[in-house]
């Protein structure tokens, strides 16, 4: 569970402030992870490492360290590891990302 | 009051920016777009600037170029807010902005942005010349660089081009010029991003512009090749192209100044206008001179008493007559490369009826000649050979006919055009042989029709007909 008091005095800003900004959040995402799956099935290696760098830093921001995790190992391994195993960490990082997505749909 | 204008296109970014910078003597105000941050210190000026890098549109570094060449706010203290600081370790960001801050997670830098304004607000603000604030944070990307490069590279090709290149957002609006447009348009960078393209031109062709804006369907579509397009004394043609990537849609214009083009075209036009006027003049002359002549022979005609030379004589003017009407023709119209047939078989069949046929025999012409267009070099022989036969039928098959008629006609089929001329006379005689003939006018016919490549017969058909073929594919012949 995400503990989003501890988020938000983490970086610095009221609950509030922290809850209004995972909703921007959950919309960039949308086009984010979208982006990020039509990138591995079109086997687009600049498209995936360009759409992961984003989610890591978009993730990070919000101290969401799991997701951000998840696409750092895709963003580094978006060059030459085999298409099968960057599908497999694709759909990891979708399923984190859905778990972070339905705590924030909780809070708001 | 410190007033604080934030420029990006992440909300989540400016609204933590937003968050943690606001306070009771600090006003924030955040934008997505360069664009829209232009129009907005028309009417305020920030103290503090902190704009993202990578925009689309008007990136930060065009952003950041056109804010300190603005006399409003050349003075506000620039920052760079960005994602690939790591790349750009190596830039020289102090020609452009005061202070540069790597984009890094919001809880590292909040306390950035924070002792940032501090400092500002306190004078401190030196330091910041010195090099990127939070580089430390993060690590290299060497995939991001090359993309970085990939952009500028593009954008030095862009400017070193001879052709103006302009792009719009899809309102309209220049975010992009290179060097070639500029010197077009007469009018510095900053003073021409932002601006509604269709407001460069004169009302008319700010029309034209706004209907192509709206057209736009992903063809290309052109301006300049048909209108003129004048821009300061200038000729110029636009070519439009719609660029899609993902979400973002942008308006790309080549310009090409094409004002020698235009200057070249119009002397050649000029040029071919006096040639043209000039030929219609030879034309005239070589008719006047054609037609003296026959009036000499029919001068001449009048002093002779022998019927035979009296009838040569008259042949002799017909067929210089048959001539000058080409000229005629050719003088009054605008193609000076031929002449239309059916007009012409017409005039001559008149003038020739007009000559040989009296009041007590009167003769009638009927044309079913289709509208072809004749080259020159065949339009004097096959006026020639035209002028033989009507003459031969006029003179010899209609002499004493009571309703005698002469039919032209036209026909074709895949192969050839047919011209026959008919008339309604008792036919050749019977022992006729085409080879062994010795009339003047029908060996001229026979070596005219080899002159342009035809096929002549003749043959008794209730009356005579002669008809001349020759080949569809003979263009020099019809077109």
């Amino acid at each position: 569970m995400i503990d989003f008091k501890a988020a938000a005095d983490e970086i610095g800003i009221s609950p509030e402030a922290y809850k209004r900004l995972c909703a921007l959040f959950l919309e960039t995402m949308k086009e984010d992870t979208e982006k990020l799956v039509q990138a591995v099935s079109s086997g687009s290696r600049d498209e995936i490492h360009g759409s992961a760098h984003h989610i890591k830093g978009a993730a990070a921001n919000l101290d969401f360290e799991l997701l951000s995790a998840r696409a750092e190992e895709i963003q580094h391994g978006a060059r030459e590891q085999d298409m099968s195993v960057l599908k497999q960490k694709v759909d990891q990082l979708l399923a984190e990302y859905r778990s972070v997505k339905s705590e924030i749909e909780e809070i708001l | 009051m410190t007033q604080i204008l934030v420029v990006d296109n992440n909300p989540v970014v400016l609204d933590f920016i937003k968050e943690v910078l606001s306070s009771d003597e600090r006003k924030v105000t955040v934008l997505s777009s360069g664009l829209e941050a232009l129009e907005w210190v028309k009417h305020t000026v920030p103290d503090i600037v902190f704009v993202d890098l990578i925009m689309p549109q008007i990136d930060g570094k065009e952003l950041c170029a056109l804010l300190r060449n603005n006399d409003r706010t050349r003075d506000c203290f620039i920052t760079i807010i960005s994602a690939i600081a790591a790349e750009d370790r190596d830039f020289d960001f102090t020609g452009l902005a005061d202070a540069y801050l790597a984009k890094i997670p919001f809880k590292k830098m909040r306390g950035y942005l924070l002792k940032l304004v501090d400092d500002f607000e306190q004078g401190r603000t030196d330091h910041y010349k010195e090099g990127i604030v939070g580089l430390e944070e993060i690590y290299n990307r060497e995939i991001t660089r090359e993309l970085l490069f990939s952009k500028r590279h593009m954008e030095m090709l862009l400017s070193s081009i001879s052709d103006g290149f302009v792009e719009l957002s899809e309102d309209g609006k220049i975010i992009f010029v290179n060097d070639a447009a500029l010197d077009i348009f007469g009018i510095q960078r900053e003073e021409l991003l932002t601006v509604y393209l269709p407001d460069l031109f004169d009302p008319d062709t700010g029309e034209a512009i706004k209907t192509i804006l709206q057209r736009m369907n992903g063809e290309e579509l052109v301006l300049g090749n048909e209108e003129e397009v004048l821009l300061r004394d200038r000729n110029l043609n636009l070519r439009f192209n719609t660029v899609r990537y993902g979400e973002f849609r942008s308006i790309n214009i080549i310009l090409q100044d094409i004002t020698d083009q235009r200057k070249a075209e119009r002397i050649i036009k000029e040029d071919l206008e006096k040639k043209e006027a000039l030929l219609k003049e030879v034309h005239h002359r070589v008719k006047n001179n054609l037609n003296v002549i026959a009036s000499l022979l029919s001068l001449q005609t009048s002093f002779v008493e022998d019927a035979l030379a009296k009838e040569h004589l008259t042949d002799s003017k017909s067929r210089v007559e048959s001539m000058a009407l080409i000229h005629e023709k050719l003088y009054h119209t605008e193609d000076l490369s031929g002449i239309y047939l059916d007009t012409y078989l017409e005039d001559l069949a008149a003038h020739l009826i007009d000559t040989y046929s009296s009041s007590r025999h009167p003769i009638r012409s009927y044309m079913k000649i289709p509208s072809l267009h004749i080259k020159l070099e065949a339009a004097v022989p096959l006026g020639l050979i035209v002028n033989e036969l009507i003459t031969n039928s006029l003179e010899h098959g209609l002499k004493d006919h009571t309703e005698g008629k002469v039919e032209l006609s036209l026909s074709e089929d895949e192969v050839y055009y047919c011209l026959t001329i008919h008339d309604n006379g008792p036919g050749l005689p019977g022992d006729f042989d085409l080879q062994k003939i010795e009339s003047l006018g029908l060996m001229l016919v026979q070596n005219l029709c080899q002159q342009i490549g035809a096929e002549f017969s003749i043959a008794s058909k209730e009356g005579t007909a002669a008809t001349l073929c020759f080949r569809k594919e003979s263009r020099a012949l019809i077109e």
